[in-house]
């Protein structure tokens, strides 16, 4: 009885009615990811160094550490190679861009509401992507996955990444005169964005869930991958 | 019993010092639906010869040792004093934490497929609460299928739109984003309001009605995903096909709340039936109508 902290003595190990102890082990997986709130500073090679602070750097290098350190994320989620740096050292900023870019893309424009525009307002597209991320962690909690809330709501928004180069590819080619075959590249340019969207938050959630479950927490994620893609299709002004 | 022994013998070890081997699989089967007993499964730590029994709850959280229960042996040739896995009740949480909520999302994957297939498909004569549901309701698929449900209506409503308006080359068309806030406030309030005032009613008239709000929802919750599909093939634009889906629609998922829930309402359960059926028949048009049968826009 080493390794627990048991209140019964040695007296009630013996008597098979006696002492009866219930205790609970803290089992939480060992390689359990945890998130922190440094501004992404491990870039930097000196950031860790007893002496450095951020106080008298010009504010330009400040801010190019921070743009520095959302690139390499966008970068990450493009070619999928290393998981640890979107995961350990989440931040908002990258998903804040995206989230904004799009709203204000696909927002309908003022002039046209009457004859009748039917899309989403800047607010919806926000609230969507914000409250979805939010629900989806929300989800995989629930169920029993071990990220913390931060990190997947970073990963959710950094992953949106695709969409929104498939939102400025169909912006491009709605330039031009609309024909089938423009709305067939369009068509095929979304769905190949919501695959590699759903593809890449897939690798970088899907081992924080438990045995059996993975589907579930995974199907949230397509739905709401989904939906944003059908708004990239559907935008046509 | 569908754990991962590996993983838990990874986690075990992870914590506990060497020389320790999982002597055997878990030995016990579990029925499915009891939450409160987990798998038993002996633990013998070498250095000492001793052993423990360890209880695994299917969540693979919780593992609790009750080792005062069975004396430590130098064999194994005596029986553990008691085989059969101790009742154990599960920790209590306090109602703002995560964990507290937990319970209703404890299914697996296949249960929420099977339990979608069972609703789906419904089989004559068989109880759907009873046979799916009644072991331990679920908020996951409720709150998921509606989602879907909301989003599948809201998309193939605006894709009828688009080729109801596509014939007329004059008109330039645009999508209707609103339909998603108009669908989500239906679905949500018929499928999560409904029960509970459904459930608060019956429980009025009948004292003994003895289902629980919770397996009301999670029975009306299943009994819409067979308007997923549907919903997709009301894009086509022929008229008959269209009321015949919303037929088979509200058929298929009327039987299955109807007969699941009428053993429970008591002696005289035809004015509830009735409620129920002319609800759900009012929601199954409701939807066809507003969201795929729009009369033809005018030009502009």
């Amino acid at each position: 009885m080493d390794f627990l902290n048991t209140n019964t003595g040695q007296n009630n190990f013996n008597n098979p009615n006696g002492g009866h102890t219930t205790v609970y082990i803290d089992d939480r997986p060992m390689n359990n990811v945890e998130g922190r709130m440094t501004v992404s500073g491990s870039l930097m090679q000196n950031i860790g160094d007893p002496g450095f602070n951020t106080l008298d750097e010009p504010i330009k290098t400040t801010i190019m550490r921070d743009l520095k350190a959302v690139g390499m994320k966008f970068k990450h989620v493009l070619y999928l190679k290393e998981k640890n740096t979107l995961l350990k050292e989440w931040d908002l900023w990258g998903p804040l861009m995206l989230c904004t870019f799009m709203a204000m893309v696909l927002q309908a424009s003022p002039d046209s509401v009457q004859i009748g525009d039917g899309g989403p307002e800047f607010a919806e597209v926000f609230v969507i992507i914000w409250i979805g991320s939010v629900i989806i962690t929300l989800n995989s909690k629930l169920l029993g996955g071990t990220i913390s809330f931060f990190q997947s709501v970073c990963v959710l928004g950094y992953c949106l990444l695709p969409i929104v180069i498939a939102l400025i590819v169909c912006r491009f080619i709605l330039i031009f005169e609309q024909t089938n075959f423009l709305f067939f590249i369009r068509f095929a340019i979304s769905i190949g964005s919501f695959l590699w969207s759903t593809y890449a938050s897939v690798v970088f959630l899907g081992d924080s869930q438990p045995q059996g479950k993975k589907a579930l927490a995974v199907y949230p994620i397509f739905l709401f991958y989904f939906i944003m893609s059908w708004l990239v299709l559907s935008h046509t002004v | 019993m569908d754990v991962n022994i590996k993983s838990t013998r990874k986690q075990i070890v992870g914590k506990i010092p060497v020389n320790c081997t999982l002597s055997r699989p878990p030995l016990l089967e579990q029925p499915k639906a009891q939450q409160k007993t987990g798998i038993i499964f002996k633990y013998v730590r070498g250095k000492y010869n001793t052993y423990q029994y360890f209880l695994l709850f299917r969540n693979n959280k919780i593992i609790l040792i009750s080792a005062m229960d069975f004396r430590t042996l130098e064999n194994e040739n005596h029986p553990p004093l008691s085989s059969t896995p101790t009742e154990v009740p599960l920790p209590k949480y306090p109602i703002w934490t995560i964990e507290y909520f937990q319970k209703y999302f404890d299914v697996t994957s296949e249960d929420v497929i099977e339990r979608i297939k069972g609703a789906l498909v419904p089989t004559y004569g068989v109880n759907y609460l009873q046979r799916y549901i009644r072991a331990k309701p679920d908020v996951y698929g409720p709150f998921w299928i509606c989602l879907t449900l909301v989003f599948s209506i809201a998309i193939s409503g605006n894709v009828a739109n688009y080729i109801q308006v596509a014939a007329d080359h004059d008109y330039h068309w645009k999508y209707n984003f609103h339909a998603v806030s108009s669908a989500a406030t239906a679905i949500f309030l018929y499928a999560w309001l409904l029960p509970l005032m459904l459930w608060a009613f019956v429980k009025y008239k009948e004292p003994q009605f003895n289902l629980s709000y919770l397996e009301l929802l999670c029975l009306y919750g299943y009994s819409l995903s067979i308007f997923v599909p549907i919903s997709i093939l009301w894009v086509i634009q022929i008229n008959w096909l269209q009321w015949l889906l919303v037929a088979a629609g509200t058929l298929v998922s009327g039987y299955v709340i109807v007969f699941s829930i009428m053993p429970s309402l008591g002696q005289k359960p035809f004015a509830f039936i009735f409620l129920i059926t002319i609800l759900h028949l009012f929601m199954g048009t409701g939807f066809m109508l507003y969201f795929f049968h729009v009369p033809p826009i005018q030009k502009s």
